[in-house]
């Protein structure tokens, strides 16, 4: 039997947070792994899918070990999306590093919309603070009038607006729509061994490291020879003792025959909404026996995703947009619209990446004239996405699938149906657009069906933090209620979807404030 | 019992068309080996020799004309053929194919065949739709399967590249393009 002081499932960017920050203050963390290894920076990955169209089967996790299975009518298949490696979904991230505005934290009281969190903005706003720091997010807040507020600058200066975003906000601005930078966790100047964004173009997969990835990190706590990242390692059970307290992970490395424990003064779960509460449910034991944490029933439940509606507005003039691959744009305006209650708020992103349909078309032709004809109109695109706020519903939640893995273990199933709030916030999205496009001048539009929605990977909730087991499933520091040595980090702990932002930077914030009460415990 | 005419044929058809699908299903195996052309038995990844590289450059010119950057390509093909299972073969077969149409023209070899010529011989193998995709899948499936491999992943590469230049960008992704071009109108930074 192995043994370390903090055992952490998933290595994403929450389980890295609490690595790297348990690391530092002297403490030895076995960090465990689902996926294969994931090299760092990420250039061979960026040779082989950006240069040379390729996709090595090493770099991926088996097929069964990776399985999921869905009931969500045809809305949305999230199996493709999947990202199991070392680093997680945060290998191939945006970089937005958004904070969550106050109101965000009172959605009960001010919409009748879930449930409030158990944690004021004001008691998580130095953790923004250390969140910005860790991952280097380059911003600034004197262009955002809705910003919340901040007691320390960014770290880094912001991405200035690209030049059709200009064109864009002064034809906005002139009807009441305002644009801003966007803060993102990528390097405007060097930072913290991590060189400045050289506008590569291929941000899905930066080949320098100047987008945010845990990889930074995890490569940062090892140097410390404290930290070990275990890959291909799938965690099979969480062992509690007889009083109540997480002794062990039940392991298995990919590719052996038989399971080992490794013993943890604390074991941390930061494996995503998905596999997190798999995790807390196939732990069961006769004193849980509903799972881990699951007393009141909340394990698997209360699951919201951002429905990331987009359109494209297409001009009479060159607007040359994608000559930047980050995201530059966008207006937090419309986060909280005095309709708020009956749909979601949401942030109009006006994304500069290249709209890659045109790519797409001109490569499906069978001439060079006929395939510049089909990717020209590009010069004169624009997309912009509604990233949408959700809510809670009784038909969005995960629970143990009848298909099992290799070992036996059922996998996750995810149902997820989109509720009346969410077509409501569709409508709502789809007069936003409609209003921006004729703001901005554009001469053709189209907005996509509320079926074809993305998620960039913001799943969240299904171990939600609160009060007590009645409500929910860990306390306000990760805690899992009834296991004092049994944390969870990362989106899954979210109260409902933390409205319509991006998420990555609360998950570290909370991640990070995690830690310090971890290393508090653990004295 | 006397069948109407018209329901007599009806039944003769349905029988004639559950017939030939139940064959098809049975013979399936048979079929997709009718169907596929003999093949040699694949390379292991490893170098692209110099004449089929010159007939791979030679065929991307054919299709996109002269105003490209090259070395890409290339960089592309051997990369593949070296790193890839199945791409060097895929290669080799698709430039003996161009090259042997090109000796059937009395030429001795696609590289050096006159532009006129190269276009002739790839028009079959150019990407095609509808009815005529079916078609040529059950009639040429080696042509399709060369269509589909190679040719595709030439007007990919281009689309992902030059088509970004020959449409006025200044550069396109995947190269470092600095943070003061892209917050100046086009062609001023």
């Amino acid at each position: 039997m192995s043994e370390s002081t903090v055992a952490i499932v998933g290595s994403g960017i929450a389980g890295t947070a609490i690595a790297h920050a348990l690391t530092l203050r002297g403490h030895d963390v076995v960090v465990f792994e689902k996926g294969p290894d994931f090299p760092y920076p990420a250039e061979k990955q960026f040779r082989e899918s950006v240069l040379y169209d390729h996709s090595d089967p090493a770099g991926a996790i088996a097929d069964d070990l990776g399985h999921m299975t869905e009931g969500n009518d045809g809305e949305k298949k999230l199996l493709p999306e999947r990202v199991m490696v070392v680093g997680g979904c945060a290998t191939q991230w945006a970089g937005i590093a958004l904070r969550m505005a106050p109101r965000d934290f009172r959605t009960r009281t001010l919409y009748r919309l879930d449930e409030d969190w158990p944690l004021s903005y004001e008691e998580l706003e130095p953790w923004y603070g250390h969140a910005e720091s860790l991952l280097g997010v380059s911003g600034t807040d004197d262009d955002n009038p809705f910003a919340p507020p901040r007691s320390r600058p960014f770290p880094l200066p912001p991405f200035e607006l690209s030049w059709d975003d200009r064109v864009l906000a002064a034809r906005l601005k002139s009807h009441g729509i305002h644009i801003h930078t966007t803060p993102q966790a990528r390097t405007r100047l060097d930072y913290d061994g991590r060189p400045g964004c050289a506008n590569i173009g291929t941000c899905y997969m930066c080949p320098i490291g100047a987008r945010y990835m845990p990889n930074h990190h995890l490569r940062l706590a090892a140097a410390t020879g404290r930290c070990t990242v275990r890959s291909d390692v799938s965690v099979r059970r969480i062992v509690m003792d007889a009083s109540g307290r997480a002794r062990a992970l039940v392991i298995r490395a990919h590719g052996t025959s038989a399971d080992r424990e490794h013993a943890a003064r604390v074991i941390v779960v930061a494996a995503g909404s998905f596999e997190t509460p798999r995790l807390l449910l196939l732990s069961h034991d006769a004193r849980h026996p509903d799972g881990l944490g699951n007393q009141g029933g909340h394990v698997g439940r209360h699951l919201v995703f951002h429905h990331l509606w987009s359109g494209h507005m297409h001009y009479r003039e060159d607007l040359f947009a994608g000559r930047a691959g980050f995201w530059t744009g966008q207006s937090h305006q419309f986060c909280d619209p005095p309709t708020r209650a009956r749909h979601g708020g949401i942030k109009v992103e006006f994304s500069t990446a290249f709209a890659p349909q045109h790519e797409k078309r001109a490569a499906s032709m069978s001439s060079a004239a006929a395939a510049l004809a089909a990717f020209e109109p590009a010069r004169r695109c624009r997309r912009v996405t509604m990233h949408t706020e959700s809510d809670t519903s009784p038909r969005k939640v995960v629970r143990l699938s009848e298909a099992r893995d290799r070992f036996g273990d059922p996998c996750a199933h995810v149902e997820y149906r989109l509720s009346e709030y969410d077509r409501q916030t569709f409508r709502f999205g789809r007069e936003l657009f409609e209003r921006v496009a004729a703001a901005s001048g554009a001469s053709e539009r189209e907005f996509c069906d509320i079926r074809d929605f993305d998620t960039y990977n913001h799943y969240m909730g299904t171990c939600r933090m609160g009060a007590g087991p009645a409500d929910s499933v860990v306390d306000p520091h990760g805690r899992v209620h009834g296991c004092p040595n049994l944390y969870l980090a990362g989106l899954s702990i979210f109260v409902g979807g933390g409205g319509p932002l991006n998420p990555t930077l609360t998950a570290v914030a909370l991640a990070l404030r995690t830690a310090e009460k971890i290393a508090e415990e653990l004295g | 019992m006397q069948l109407p005419r018209r329901r007599f044929l009806a039944l003769i058809g349905v029988a004639v068309v559950a017939s030939a699908a139940a064959m098809v299903v049975r013979r399936r195996r048979a079929l997709r080996r009718w169907l596929r052309p003999a093949r040699s038995a694949p390379f292991p990844p490893g170098d692209l020799d110099p004449p089929t590289v010159r007939t791979l450059m030679a065929a991307v010119h054919a299709l996109l004309g002269e105003r490209i950057e090259s070395d890409h390509y290339e960089d592309f093909f051997r990369w593949r053929a070296a790193h890839v299972s199945g791409c060097r073969s895929l290669y080799a077969g698709f430039a003996a194919s161009l090259d042997r149409a090109a000796r059937v023209s009395g030429q001795r070899g696609f590289a050096g065949s006159p532009p006129a010529l190269q276009r002739r011989i790839l028009h079959p193998m150019l990407p095609v739709r509808g009815w005529a995709r079916v078609w040529r899948r059950v009639t040429e499936p080696e042509r399709t399967r060369l269509a589909r491999l190679v040719v595709r992943d030439i007007f990919h590469l281009f689309a992902r590249t030059d088509a970004w230049v020959l449409t006025g960008y200044d550069a396109w992704p995947g190269h470092p393009r600095g943070l003061e071009a892209y917050r100046q109108a086009p062609g001023q930074g």
